[in-house]
């Protein structure tokens, strides 16, 4: 779609003008900081404007557990398979809302002065054991599950089958080696060289990885304020 | 059976692993023992740096992970405890929500005896308040920028809900500009190089230098900070590097029992020789299959 | 002295937690209950994180301190988000994204170049080569060598031939070599978490048990109990699923006698 048609599409082009204005505000006030008597761009866009964003930000309450209610809500109401499981998660999310605006953690009123101080103290109660006994713990849980995975995937899958397959076998079986504790006892030679291909050999191409991956940081930032990629400004439109 | 040992192992059910992987973590959880451990330079250079701040220097920690974190956690309680042993003020601040949590649980479980920043020879008890600060969790960015300027008009209370203004430390150092140190114990975002972005690209006081505590997995892509650190460009001159550094931190600390990392390191070891040896036999088998003719 | 609300609460996340560990088992009706049960506190409780936003960014502001410059226009664009519900005035939500992409990119634009970028070829080139002894010299020229080739690695405008092709395949011994070291970090960090998960379920005093919301260690001595059950439990599964199995084998099998 070329520009100046964009340009007349009102839908479109709304937000990217927006988008644009506010990029190349900032990255202009980087640059050049204007300053006229006592106002100065650089700490108006640094500490009001950010606050506005905060403001407009703020307002977007639930939109995330609203979404998940309604796909959770037309499995049960069209019973689909495993409709029981969506059943605890249409009763559970309104449950723990309530559980946490009441007196969870970033509980509304935690001082009492509305909502009466026994209320609090209660539902943090209940608010503790869903958080933390289960919500938390599933969470770490499943994060942990990778450890599991790790080791069967490093066996089932490293394989020495050509010679870039090896050269990361042996890196990688160095390393391992270096890294158990126990074997500052047993096999003390693998430090030293442990230490040398971390210093050496992987920090020189983490820094082309790091270098690389700014440059093309910075590339798609500029298409983005410039409205060469417009998915991301379109929010899955054009 | 008539197969072939290769074969065995080829299709090996992974459930096995699991059980394996399990047993290795369990036994030595179960049954502690002590391990013998060798302190790697990263370690090193940010003990010895703590060890040789000037008396009387501002240190800002940075509690940026949850609960999820079990490798910074510890690191965290180790860095705490020897910044409270040095003559040093400290702040606390967190750009997660639940960093400043986890500060608080370390506060009121360690030692608070440590050398006075006034009178560096004489043992006191640390003061909240007076040398150690709590200003609770940084929820904007504009909040991340504005407080190096000045923390009283960034904030006006701390995380306990105290108003700054009240606290001595605070009108002492009005603003993270005149710290010596930054440690930040980060993973994910915000995350260790969010403060490099956003104070290191202010013009900085000469003496600001920033060190990190990293999960295991983010260690190899912040090395090169490290190196850029130790050259004295923006970077990190010292780096924690997982439950390992962790562990060699609290044996160079000296105060053993303290985070509960040296006995993890048996489990580490029995897993990385689980790892190793599955590599190993799946190697070995991969080529007598491939020598017999397999594919 | 412990208390009985402490136990089950210890209990209570020793049971959710062999409830994600059957998982490596077998896909079974507990994980997955879990794991929606899972879904539905975390949004819940990012409701009452939004609210809090609300009470603090906005509410706050606005009727304590007077800003309606907040309101006008800030906060009736934030209003656009819930245009993301209408099909007909989709575009509305666009706004307030947009905004917050511009700025968001704006200021990635600000740090990266610094910090990612300058510091980071500042760092590769600024430093002598030579050394007083010849092992450092050659650690030196080793890590230039190896950021420039691996640099050149990552641009793709030119066509690699010739001496760019050695350049290339030096590239890939450095690189290939980074991934080895990285993986095995990996391996280092992913078991750190689960040592500190059976920490949880055998109850050892090095778990930070008041640092997760548990209680206290004395509480967590109780754990063990419920590990011991629900292994029990696991294991009744496995057998019963080796019966179910053997039963079927020897029923399909046909008898031609």
């Amino acid at each position: 779609m070329g520009f100046r048609t964009l340009m007349l599409d009102y839908k479109r082009s709304i937000p990217l003008a927006l988008a644009f204005i506010f990029g190349i505000l900032y990255v202009f006030e980087w640059y050049i900081d204007i300053r006229v008597g006592t106002f100065s761009l650089s700490s108006y866009l640094e500490t009001t404007m950010l606050d506005y964003f905060n403001a407009m930000g703020a307002m977007s309450i639930g939109i995330g557990a609203i979404n998940v209610y309604r796909i959770h809500y037309r499995n049960v109401s069209r019973k689909r398979p495993h409709w029981e499981y969506s059943l605890i998660v249409l009763i559970m999310i309104p449950f723990m809302a309530i559980i946490s605006t009441l007196g969870g953690r970033w509980a509304l009123d935690p001082r009492g002065v509305i909502v009466p101080k026994w209320v609090y103290d209660n539902t943090r109660v209940i608010f503790n054991y869903f958080y933390w006994c289960v919500d938390n713990v599933a969470s770490n849980m499943m994060f942990a599950l990778l450890g599991f995975f790790i080791v069967s995937a490093g066996y089932r899958a490293f394989r020495a089958r050509n010679v870039d397959a090896a050269i990361l076998l042996i890196t990688g079986f160095i390393v391992l080696m270096g890294n158990a504790p126990i074997n500052s006892a047993l096999f003390p030679f693998f430090d030293p060289i442990r230490a040398w291909i971390m210093d050496y050999w992987n920090t020189p191409a983490m820094r082309a990885v790091t270098i690389c991956t700014a440059i093309g940081a910075m590339a798609y930032g500029v298409r983005v304020i410039f409205a060469y990629e417009r998915r991301p400004t379109l929010a899955g439109g054009e | 059976m008539g197969r072939p040992w290769y074969e065995f192992f080829e299709a090996l059910d992974p459930r096995w692993l699991y059980l394996l992987t399990a047993l290795c973590i369990a036994i030595p959880v179960a049954v502690v023992a002590p391990s013998p451990l060798s302190i790697t330079e990263y370690t090193k250079d940010m003990f010895s740096y703590i060890e040789n701040l000037p008396p009387g220097s501002l240190v800002v920690l940075s509690f940026d992970y949850g609960g999820a974190h079990a490798e910074l956690h510890p690191q965290a309680i180790l860095v705490f405890r020897h910044l409270v042993k040095r003559p040093v003020y400290i702040y606390i601040l967190g750009m997660w929500s639940e960093g400043p949590i986890m500060a608080d649980e370390i506060w009121r479980s360690i030692d608070h005896t440590g050398l006075d920043p006034e009178n560096p020879t004489q043992l006191i008890t640390k003061e909240y308040g007076k040398h150690v600060v709590n200003l609770g969790y940084l929820a904007t960015t504009a909040l991340i920028i504005r407080i190096f300027d000045t923390i009283t008009g960034a904030m006006t209370q701390d995380y306990y809900g105290n108003p700054v203004t009240a606290l001595p430390l605070v009108q002492k150092f009005d603003g993270i500009k005149y710290a010596s140190m930054v440690i930040s114990f980060a993973a994910g975002s915000p995350g260790p190089g969010t403060y490099l972005q956003y104070w290191a690209t202010k013009k900085l006081p000469p003496a600001l230098v920033f060190a990190v505590g990293l999960p295991g997995v983010s260690v190899p892509g912040y090395l090169p900070f490290y190196d850029a650190g130790k050259k004295g460009d923006i970077g990190y001159i010292g780096l924690l590097n997982s439950l390992r550094g962790a562990a060699e931190y609290e044996m160079l600390l000296g105060e053993l029992g303290l985070s509960g990392a040296p006995q993890a390191m048996n489990a580490q070891s029995a897993v990385h020789y689980l790892l190793v040896v599955g590599i190993i036999l799946g190697n070995l088998s991969y080529f007598a299959k491939k020598a017999r003719g397999g594919r | 002295m412990v208390t009985p609300l402490e136990i089950l609460f210890v209990w209570t996340a020793v049971f959710v937690s062999f409830g994600c560990l059957s998982y490596l088992y077998r896909e079974n009706p507990l994980f997955r209950a879990v794991e929606h049960l899972y879904v539905a506190l975390s949004v819940g409780y990012g409701v009452s994180v939004d609210l809090w936003y609300f009470q603090n960014y906005l509410y706050n502001p606005v009727v304590y301190r007077g800003r309606w410059d907040f309101v006008i226009p800030w906060a009736l664009i934030g209003l656009c988000y819930y245009f993301f519900f209408s099909r007909k005035y989709f575009w509305l939500y666009r706004i307030p994204i947009a905004i917050g992409i511009g700025y968001g990119t704006g200021a990635m634009l600000r740090g990266t170049v610094r910090a990612n970028f300058v510091a980071q070829i500042n760092a590769a080139i600024r430093y002598p080569l030579f050394a007083a002894d010849l092992f450092t010299t050659f650690n030196r020229f080793v890590l230039f060598i190896g950021t420039f080739v691996s640099i050149f690695f990552f641009i793709f405008t030119v066509e690699m031939r010739g001496p760019l092709k050695s350049a290339n395949r030096a590239a890939r011994l450095f690189i290939l070599g980074a991934l080895g070291a990285s993986f095995a970090n990996t391996v280092m960090g992913r078991e750190s978490l689960l040592i500190q998960r059976f920490q949880l379920l055998l109850g050892s005093k090095y778990f930070p048990w008041s640092a997760s919301g548990l209680g206290s260690p004395e509480a967590g001595a109780y754990a063990p109990i419920m590990t011991a059950l629900c292994c029990l439990g696991l294991l009744y599964i496995i057998y019963s699923d080796y019966r179910k199995k053997r039963a079927s084998t020897t029923s399909a099998a046909p008898a031609y006698n």
